[in-house]
């Protein structure tokens, strides 16, 4: 591998123990997909910071001890919970010290408190063309297919080397070259534009195309040109969830695809018609609604809920407020719930009966503290993990959809076009 | 016996029962890191146990905590011994390389081709070697 002065200093011990352990896990990484050289990075967003066991505490302790900082600018993804109202939302203790501890040792590290798994709706958002090292799956296809940023498929806590040494391997995603799509997802005549208007589309579409494509590079071909910032959120989430997407083009739609020749470098090696009948699979997939209409939960802000979300929800209420039968939580970043504040929004849509929550994560509900037996939810990523995270089958639907049962406390939910 | 040449990011000399699907995983939500059990309802090894196996399949997919939660299950003990994938992202590749690094813990992690990957799929067991390019396959 060509390596700088300064990298070689870095991996010699010369700039400290922590950049230098740092640089070995990078170095081998880089010897692994046959790398030739670093390249370094603007950027990091860590998402070392859902707590998953002593592991990973311990691990940003000790980066932290061995005096580790970061070299970039870096945003911290949510955490479990909301560090102020952990209690009310029934976590235990516990989870919260070991919350305190990812704080306190990533904050150390000079780590930025955003706690938003939207990073790029709250400031942090890389240019086009810039290199970068995000870790979170939505954050990462977010980040190279709509800002057209450049960064792997990183994880916790590989990001955070990445950021204490400010450099990765220069593969993958990263060259340009690799950015080339290789098939192609059409889809097809009987998805026709007006179905747009339901935006839970956006979801279906997303699983098939994550199901479909799995962790190649491809394009995907019909999309309405003029997408809405949170569908654009949604189509990441949900394609990263089903797949391994981190990269996606959107013909037309999308920085590297503005047209079908750009995107692709060579003639698609494959080409998928993306049918009804895919997105029937999805929903069923996504949704499980057995025609019982009580419902418990409704959970929305997977990824984070953004300011025009919560204008949409405001607007879906038109007044009306959640029903006693019910209950909705919001999820959002610190960042996005002082706007709302600011705006006034914030204390309209409590005042409607809604709790709204920062920092944590809608997959950390304490399912068993609250004897939740229904939940439903608009977010597509949620939906995947929910059973798994959760333990429940949830119900599926657009924000509309979501407010109406809201309101009247039982499940409201349109038969879809594409529905048998 | 079958041996099939292999890739080796990470390697020991282990032998081990082989759980194989051609289901990709995500770790986060598709394993119980306490129990080491598959707990993806929709994966193919769905309540299978992969403590201490030969866990494979095809690549990654999903949520990038998968580094923290190998990282997790090699700290209590729940964690398989060696994975077998076609390609390996960094998503997976990143507990195994930190606890190599940092803790001195090894979990081994193997490269084959399509054509080898799908030959697992009568395997009972499989061995590894430090210092070999193949591995063996046993049915």
């Amino acid at each position: 591998m060509q390596l700088t002065d300064y990298e070689k200093a870095l991996l010699d011990g010369k700039h400290g123990e922590a950049r230098q352990m740092a640089m070995n896990v990078l170095y081998d990484l880089g010897v692994y997909y046959g790398v030739d050289r670093f390249v370094e990075i603007v950027g990091c967003h860590d998402d070392s910071t859902v707590y998953f066991g002593e592991a990973q505490v311990a691990f940003a302790e000790h980066l932290a001890d061995l005096g580790a900082h970061f070299a970039v600018p870096t945003s911290t993804n949510a955490v479990a919970l909301d560090m102020k109202r952990w209690d009310i939302q029934r976590h235990g203790s516990d989870w919260m010290a070991a919350t305190r501890r990812i704080e306190a040792s990533h904050l150390k590290m000079g780590a930025i408190a955003s706690w938003t798994c939207a990073p790029y709706q709250a400031g942090f958002s890389p240019a086009f063309g810039q290199q970068v090292a995000c870790a979170e799956s939505n954050v990462i296809a977010f980040v190279n297919s709509i800002l057209g940023a450049r960064t792997n498929r990183y994880a916790g806590p590989l990001e955070l080397l990445a950021g204490i040494a400010g450099r990765v391997p220069y593969f993958g995603l990263h060259v340009p070259e690799n950015r080339k799509a290789e098939g192609l997802v059409v889809l097809g005549d009987d998805i026709t534009p007006d179905m747009f208007a339901d935006r839970s589309l956006y979801n279906f579409i997303a699983y098939a195309y994550g199901s479909i494509v799995g962790d190649r590079v491809w394009a995907l071909d019909g999309m309405p040109t003029q997408i809405a910032m949170d569908d654009l959120k949604q189509f990441s989430a949900t394609a990263a969830s089903s797949g391994g997407i981190a990269l996606f083009h959107l013909i037309g739609v999308t920085p590297e695809a503005q047209t079908r020749e750009m995107a692709f470098d060579k003639e698609p090696t494959e080409v998928v018609t993306l049918t009804q009948a895919h997105l029937r699979e999805a929903e069923a997939e996504l949704c499980n609604f057995d025609g019982d209409g009580s419902i418990d939960l409704v959970s929305l802000g997977c990824p984070h809920f953004s300011c025009a979300e919560f204008q949409d929800l405001e607007d879906a209420f038109a007044g009306r407020r959640v029903s006693e039968n019910t209950k909705m939580w919001i999820f959002t970043g610190r960042g996005t719930y002082n706007t709302v504040q600011d705006s006034g929004l914030l204390d309209r849509v409590k005042r409607l009966g809604v709790h709204v929550f920062v920092d944590g994560c809608i997959m950390e509900y304490p399912t068993d503290k609250w004897g939740t037996r229904s939940i439903m939810t608009n977010s597509g990523k949620f939906a995947t993990y929910c059973f798994n995270k959760v333990g429940i089958h949830p119900v599926f639907g657009n924000i509309n959809e979501c407010v109406e049962t809201a309101v009247a406390g039982k499940v409201i939910r349109s038969k879809k076009p594409w529905s048998n | 016996m079958v041996k099939l040449e292999c890739k080796k990011v990470i390697a020991e000399d282990l032998r081990a029962e082989l759980v194989f699907s051609n289901d990709p995983i995500s770790f986060v939500g598709g394993v119980n890191i306490q129990t080491g059990d598959v707990s993806d309802y929709r994966h193919a090894n769905y309540k299978q146990n992969i403590t201490g196996k030969v866990f494979a399949f095809p690549f990654g997919k999903g949520s990038s905590g998968a580094g923290l939660v190998l990282m997790e299950m090699l700290r209590i003990g729940t964690a398989p011994a060696a994975i077998i994938n076609i390609r390996t992202d960094p998503v997976i590749l990143t507990g195994p390389l930190v606890c190599h690094h940092f803790y001195d813990q090894t979990l081994s992690v193997i490269n084959l081709s399509e054509e080898d990957y799908a030959k697992l799929a009568e395997g009972k067991e499989i061995e590894l070697f430090k210092d070999s390019d193949y591995l063996h396959v046993y049915k």
